[in-house]
């Protein structure tokens, strides 16, 4: 036996319970809407905070890494070092260094810059190395005067040399004596001149 | 009609309702006074019937056929019935005991029925007070198979409830007239004695068996009572007095009760879900009544968790606040000291970053990237030096990435080795590193064609460079007299033979450029 439902009596318990959970939603939404909002907020003012962390943290390191390196950057710098290379500079102190050696020729050949490119030499991006070769021609009184040159060179430049190959040659037989006046022996070298640039 | 306000243990008030125009009156006022709650209605009514059958033990739509047909057989005019199985006899078949009630007399509960549906009261369930009164019995500690217990609800009628082995197998209610005025305990004996009688009768009991009897009475009937019962045979009395067993069970009542109906009452109201006669028509209100109730419920709950979400949401949202002001300070007081610092910081053309690649990577070349020949040099000419009999002619030295590098033509420094026309080279790239590597070409001094001593001279100079541990490769790329038998050899002898003979030496040696860490 069925028995109809008496909605009449059970309207206002219905309406009651509808009505609490509208109420509810409505509760949940804007609270979890209060929320949201927050935390959107809260995660903005997160980052910021991190941005202007990262900011401060990269001064602090700008600054230390300023008192660290600019002294000897700023004497790479002036050496030539850094920034343009001096060619005419190392003309002059081949000639400076040929004074006190009293060489009678000096022939040189700059060759046109290049990468400078070694086995398992890896440079940062924002730097840029590169190497200018230069060949010399020369007669000596004996090897001393070679290693000499080459010291000279480096001295008088603050500049970064490296020496790549070199040749000696005797310019007369064996069995003669070696003379104090003329040259005796011959040699070719290859230097390689280093400069450094930013990118 | 007795009507009983229960609060847990607690009667909290009672009514009684004549069954006038006026008693009915009053009642429906009554039970529109508190239309929220439930009630259940208590039946202690004569004619009232109880069957006690044996079925087939079915299950399902067949038991409740079966049940249906004993329905028409024994209670065939009865409205309010119900069937209650009391136990299972395993014979050749199983049989199920089945106790049958019913009341045979609506017009006494149907004026009030009436009024409970007109007043839309939830009706919860009719309940039979003599099957009731089964659940009742183990609160009196009874032992023997046959119970009888007699209780009265009314000052006129007394009931008498039999049970074999704590079940329900007959119940009479029988007018008494000496409740107030009278010989009640010898009434109530009687009774009791006419009861065995009708069990022995229908061989429910034997004649020699002796009954247990529970009598439920007030205080002034039992002292006659017990001083009567100690007189009667085959029988053994235990005489509960009602308000002691109130009291035992902590019920509070707010006068002396003379009639156990408190003690049932209290039963059922305990009893969410019993029922034994209430129709489908009945049981409307109550459904709505229960629909009421969990909507309700429900209500509260929905309003509850919501309330919970919202101030966990709340709480939440109150919390991030916080944080975003503190936040929002830290980031100021940073703000502040990254200007402070931004405006202190020395402007340079370039960044700081950079300035420290450049500069490592100045003490990197130092450190690896520059050679100088003079260091190989003085070593081979020491080497040499052991051998006044040579001349170094022609020397070349060179750096090369690669140990076997043959000449300063050979040098690779890019990366890049183009494999189809470097396939000679790419096979001489064994040993990578940075290597300094000396060809010399020299001359024996005033040779005389003793060639015996100068390749033992090429020989000594071999080991004493090896010795030295300075070189990691020592190659004789010629030797004065090539003597080696996979080479040809060819010379003259003879008197024609060369007067001032020559004695070449060349060799190769390799040096790895190591760098202190």
């Amino acid at each position: 036996m069925t028995s109809k439902v008496d909605w009449s009596y059970l309207r206002m318990p219905l309406c009651i319970f509808f009505t609490s959970l509208m109420i509810a939603f409505l509760m949940i939404i804007t609270s979890k809407q209060y929320e949201n909002t927050q935390q959107a907020k809260y995660n903005k003012s997160l980052s910021a905070l991190h941005a202007t962390l990262q900011n401060y943290n990269s001064t602090i390191n700008d600054i230390d890494r300023l008192k660290r390196y600019s002294s000897q950057y700023a004497e790479y710098k002036a050496s030539g070092l850094v920034g343009v290379e001096r060619r005419l500079s190392w003309i002059e102190s081949l000639k400076k260094a040929n004074k006190v050696l009293q060489l009678p020729t000096i022939n040189y050949n700059l060759l046109p810059q290049q990468t400078f490119t070694r086995l398992g030499f890896k440079v940062k991006e924002s730097v840029e190395v590169n190497g200018s070769i230069m060949d010399l021609r020369m007669g000596l009184l004996h090897e001393g005067d070679l290693f000499t040159l080459i010291d000279s060179l480096i001295k008088l430049n603050k500049n970064m040399v490296t020496v790549e190959s070199c040749s000696i040659k005797r310019s007369s037989p064996v069995s003669s004596t070696l003379s104090m006046e003329k040259i005796n022996l011959r040699s070719n070298c290859r230097l390689r001149w280093i400069n450094i640039n930013a990118q | 009609m007795a009507v009983q306000e229960w609060s847990g243990n607690k009667l909290e008030s009672y009514i009684y309702f004549e069954p006038d125009d006026q008693g009915f009156e009053l009642f429906r006022a009554y039970l529109r006074s508190f239309l929220t709650e439930s009630v259940k209605l208590l039946v202690d009514l004569i004619e009232e019937e109880f069957w006690l059958i044996q079925i087939p033990l079915l299950r399902g739509s067949d038991r409740q056929e079966v049940i249906n047909r004993k329905y028409d057989k024994y209670l065939h005019h009865s409205k309010y019935r119900f069937a209650i199985s009391q136990s299972i006899e395993k014979k050749k078949r199983k049989q199920e005991n089945l106790l049958l009630i019913g009341l045979m007399n609506e017009k006494l509960l149907e004026p009030w029925l009436t009024i409970v549906e007109e007043t839309a009261t939830p009706l919860s369930g009719i309940i039979s007070l003599p099957l009731l009164s089964e659940q009742y019995l183990p609160r009196l500690k009874t032992k023997s198979k046959v119970i009888i217990l007699v209780s009265q609800q009314v000052p006129s009628n007394l009931r008498q409830s039999v049970f074999v082995d704590t079940k329900l197998v007959l119940s009479r209610l029988v007018p008494i007239g000496s409740f107030y005025k009278g010989e009640y305990a010898v009434d109530v004996v009687q009774y009791i004695e006419s009861t065995k009688n009708h069990l022995i009768s229908q061989r429910i009991v034997e004649s020699s068996e002796e009954i247990e009897v529970h009598i439920l009475t007030n205080k002034r009937h039992l002292e006659p009572l017990t001083t009567y019962c100690a007189k009667a045979n085959g029988f053994i009395f235990k005489l509960h007095e009602i308000n002691e067993l109130l009291k035992k069970q902590k019920i509070k009542t707010p006068q002396q009760q003379d009639f156990s109906a408190g003690l049932f009452c209290n039963l059922a109201s305990k009893k969410i879900v019993l029922n034994h006669y209430t129709p489908q028509k009945q049981k409307k209100n109550y459904q709505q009544h229960l629909a009421i109730r969990a909507l309700k419920f429900c209500g509260v709950a929905v309003l509850a968790i919501s309330f919970t979400i919202t101030l966990s949401s709340g709480m939440k949202g109150w919390v991030f606040n916080r944080a975003i002001i503190e936040k929002t300070k830290i980031e100021k007081n940073y703000q502040a000291k990254y200007s402070d610092l931004s405006e202190n910081q020395i402007d340079t053309s370039i960044s700081s970053r950079t300035m420290r690649d450049i500069v490592q990577t100045v003490e990197l070349i130092q450190q690896k990237y520059l050679n100088s020949p003079q260091r190989m040099l003085v070593q081979v000419s020491q080497d040499m030096s052991y051998f006044p009999d040579l001349r170094v002619k022609k020397l070349d030295w060179f750096v090369s990435n690669y140990a076997n590098t043959q000449s300063v033509e050979a040098v690779i420094w890019s990366k890049k080795v183009n494999s189809s026309s470097n396939q000679n080279i790419s096979k001489l790239l064994s040993n990578k590193g940075l290597f300094e590597v000396v060809v010399v070409e020299a001359e024996f001094l005033n040779f005389d064609g003793d060639y015996r001593y100068a390749l033992k001279t090429v020989d000594d100079l071999y080991k004493k460079m090896s010795r030295s541990g300075q070189y990691i490769d020592i190659e004789i790329l010629k030797r004065p007299l090539d003597i080696e038998p996979s080479n040809s050899l060819i010379g003259e002898v003879g008197k024609n033979e060369v007067n001032n003979p020559v004695a070449l030496l060349a060799f190769r040696v390799v040096r790895e450029v190591k760098h202190d860490k």
